[in-house]
């Protein structure tokens, strides 16, 4: 009978599903966990290309692979990395760096200042319409080669907090395929990548710098968050960022776990312009009626930080604590909401990726929270390559709970996309007055100037809600007992590097 | 007339069915509490009085959830089996009742669609239409309109040559009434037994589909996003998946008495 080959065929998927991610152990049960580690993420990546790669979840793997002149390092500073000196003009119009010697690409070849150039170069390059690979690098006029060792940029505003851009990777100029076949200068090599299923890195033993402890990282793609828990305890992984607070609570003995924030903007963003989002009264109301203790209380057994606004406490210096600029209030809610003439509420659509577990949780604490202001959010769940495509490059969304991070250690990093022609804007958040504040922000050197102004941008963002904004989240890392040395970053990074196996000295 | 004559499978069967039929009349009436109202004072809450099987990791109540979750899936198997019993009999019907070029065009047709195992097929056709509980009904129609299909064929050619249908034509029925009201009746406890089998297999796909995040939406229960949900804490409060696991298997369990009886009547 076919009709029961079918049951069976789904009975074994369903079986097969469960079952994957539990099928192999790392083997290193011999005492020899130094040379090996299997570490657990939740999607794929979406490019090896360090300039194209857009997902943080990307660059916080490519990070071990690539590094720019200067990188950060777990305190948000910025060190020098591919350049060993730099030297900025005053006024900040220019930067001069000196490359450090002996610095060499994974293919052997030393760093040279054409290499910088052409990294630069790439990445600064706009075809007219679109804006630059790095947004931030349309304000490069020009960058010249000294010397062999000696590269200067020049820039079109004087910008003295540009140095934080140059963590843009540095790759050879002679790699014709940098989506292929990723080359850099970092504590680990490339060596393949099977896609949906997983990243080998090997250790680079030519490292300039301090040379990583671990030789060989296998990096699993786990896409279904229901078996990170099981893949962990199983002995599949050793390793896994950002889980949350149940999935720790049923982690073994094995682990050591280490808790910190993700760095991150947890938000609903809202489309808009979007009806009805284009109002901000909608918005507004929104935020009247949502209550992030609650959410807290609910997904992460409270933990985690309320925030107000685009930005996250560990940029200490440009954070504000907008946390209580909505603290909830059903009648003010219903109130705007009728002002908005939504007087008996509508209805709209949550996107939500399906891999973050967490930002589905939120989304249903939000679509009941949104009950009592007579608002039904619908909750369709999208794999992640779809949110991408649709949501996050093609903005044809409504609303959608997730994490914003910053890519470098700087204001723009969060704020820059909220500039109403930013090529990232992708909740299509356009006024007026919070560009001229960032103009103000960027063009001045004058430094508390530049962090009023950018403060002024946040404020701007919470008042107009711009965004439900929810929380900075807690996170939880596990790692396995067989090793030690984890570090927490104040940006969204993994640094592999650092984890060493339990027992070495 | 044949006497009708009970036996075990058949009453086990019935009283399993009637209790799913009980359980999702209640759900869609009422529900001891609202199935998506949350209370994080009640987060992992075992079974008590006021909750029968507890809350889940939202502080949902379970039993509610599980009646909405059955009344969820039962939405989705009949709608499944209805879309793949009309197509399979229109489809099936004109096939075998014709045959000739017709029958081979179809029939080719159909083995195209057997070609793919049926889940993939409606894998296929949820990435088109996207996910949700319609999408869902449909897909699964889609994926179960050809054994329908060919189960009809073959029944309409054995039964098209009989002398009963000979003389209908012969007293000038047309092609379709002698198709539809003489032939389908006949045609009748063949697809009757399938017809229940397929609800069984639609319950286990509907509930493969939920599970893998690509049916019932959340926050709205279905046995299968019940177990998938509670999959996560699997370590911390098994109750969570044990409940709906157990619902789903008597569920199943009970169609097929029911399909194994009524296939023990008519021998």
């Amino acid at each position: 009978m076919k009709l029961k080959r079918f049951a069976c065929v789904l009975m074994t998927l369903t079986i097969a599903l469960s079952g994957l991610t539990t099928g192999c152990t790392s083997g290193d049960k011999d005492g020899k966990a130094s040379s090996s580690i299997t570490i657990g993420i939740p999607q794929d990546l979406d490019s090896l290309d360090p300039h194209k790669a857009v997902a943080a979840g990307t660059k916080e793997i490519l990070f071990n692979i690539y590094e720019g002149l200067v990188k950060v390092d777990s305190d948000g500073n910025l060190v020098p990395a591919v350049a060993s000196e730099v030297s900025p003009s005053e006024d900040g119009s220019s930067y001069t760096f000196t490359l450090r010697d002996g610095v060499k690409f994974h293919d052997g070849s030393a760093v040279t200042a054409e290499d910088v150039k052409y990294s630069l170069d790439r990445c600064a390059a706009s075809d007219g319409d679109s804006a630059p690979l790095v947004p931030a690098f349309s304000n490069i006029k020009s960058v010249d080669v000294k010397d062999a060792k000696t590269v200067t940029v020049n820039l079109e505003n004087p910008d003295t907090e540009f140095l934080a851009n140059l963590t843009t990777a540095i790759i050879p100029a002679s790699n014709k395929e940098p989506e292929k076949n990723a080359i850099g200068t970092g504590p680990y090599k490339y060596v393949s990548w099977t896609p949906l299923e997983q990243v080998v890195l090997k250790k680079n033993e030519d490292y300039w710098g301090e040379k990583a402890y671990i030789t060989d990282v296998t990096i699993k793609i786990i896409a279904d968050g229901d078996s990170i828990v099981t893949a962990l305890n199983g002995g599949s992984i050793d390793f896994f960022a950002r889980l949350s607070a149940d999935q720790v609570s049923q982690l073994s003995g094995d682990f050591t776990v280490y808790e910190g924030t993700m760095n991150l903007v947890q938000a609903l963003y809202l489309n808009n312009a979007e009806k009805p989002f284009d109002d901000v009264r909608v918005r507004q109301a929104l935020c009247y009626a949502t209550d992030v203790k609650a959410i807290l209380d609910m997904t992460s057994d409270g933990k985690g930080t309320p925030i107000g606004s685009s930005m996250f406490p560990a940029f200490g210096k440009y954070y504000t604590d907008l946390s209580n600029t909505y603290p909830k209030d059903i009648e003010k809610a219903k109130a705007l909401l009728k002002e908005a003439g939504y007087e008996d509420g509508f209805t709209f659509t949550i996107t939500v990726p399906s891999n973050y577990q967490p930002h589905i949780d939120t989304a249903l604490v939000l679509k009941e929270q949104y009950k009592e202001i007579g608002v039904t959010a619908e909750i369709q769940k999208v794999e992640w390559a779809t949110w991408l495509s649709d949501v996050y490059t093609g903005r044809q969304f409504t609303s959608t709970v997730i994490g914003v991070d910053a890519s470098t250690l700087t204001a723009p990093a969060l704020l820059s996309r909220f500039v109403s022609d930013a090529g990232n804007n992708f909740i299509n958040y356009n006024n007026a007055d919070y560009d001229a504040a960032y103009a103000r922000a960027i063009k001045t050197t004058d430094d508390a100037e530049k962090t009023a102004a950018y403060k002024e941008c946040e404020k701007i963002l919470a008042d107009t809600a711009a965004n439900v904004y929810i929380q900075d989240m807690a996170e939880f890392v596990a790692l396995n007992k067989k090793y030690t040395g984890y570090t927490f970053y104040p940006l969204y990074v993994q640094d592999l590097a650092k984890i060493k196996p339990a027992d070495a000295k | 007339m044949k006497k009708f004559k009970p036996n075990a499978s058949l009453l086990a069967g019935c009283i399993l069915v009637g209790l799913m039929l009980l359980m999702v009349l209640w759900g869609w009436i009422a529900t001891p509490y609202d199935p998506n109202a949350m209370d994080a004072d009640l987060k992992f809450a075992g079974p008590s009085l006021s909750h029968l099987m507890g809350c889940d990791n939202f502080g949902r109540d379970v039993f509610s959830r599980i009646l909405q979750g059955v009344g969820n899936t039962f939405i989705v198997s009949v709608g499944t089996v209805a879309i793949g019993v009309v197509f399979g009999i229109l489809i099936g019907g004109l096939c075998g009742y014709y045959g000739g070029w017709l029958d081979e065009a179809l029939m080719r047709c159909n083995d195209v669609l057997f070609a793919f195992p049926s889940v993939f097929l409606a894998l296929v056709v949820i990435s088109l239409i996207g996910p949700g509980k319609y999408q869902v009904i449909v897909a699964l129609g889609i994926a179960f309109i050809p054994s329908f299909a060919r189960m009809v064929r073959s029944e309409f050619m054995k039964q098209r040559n009989r002398d009963y249908c000979l003389s209908a034509q012969l007293m000038g029925a047309s092609s379709l009434r002698t198709m539809f009201v003489h032939i389908l009746p006949n045609a009748l406890p063949v697809i009757l037994s399938s017809v229940i089998i397929g609800f069984n297999n639609a319950v286990i796909a509907e509930a493969g589909l939920s599970y893998l995040g690509i049916g019932v939406q959340p926050p709205e229960a279905s046995l299968g996003a019940m177990l998938s949900d509670s999959q996560s804490f699997l370590y911390k409060d098994p109750m969570l998946c044990i409940f709906p696991g157990v619902v789903m298997a008597l569920m199943i369990l009970g169609f097929a008495l029911l399909a194994e009886g009524l296939t023990e009547k008519k021998k």
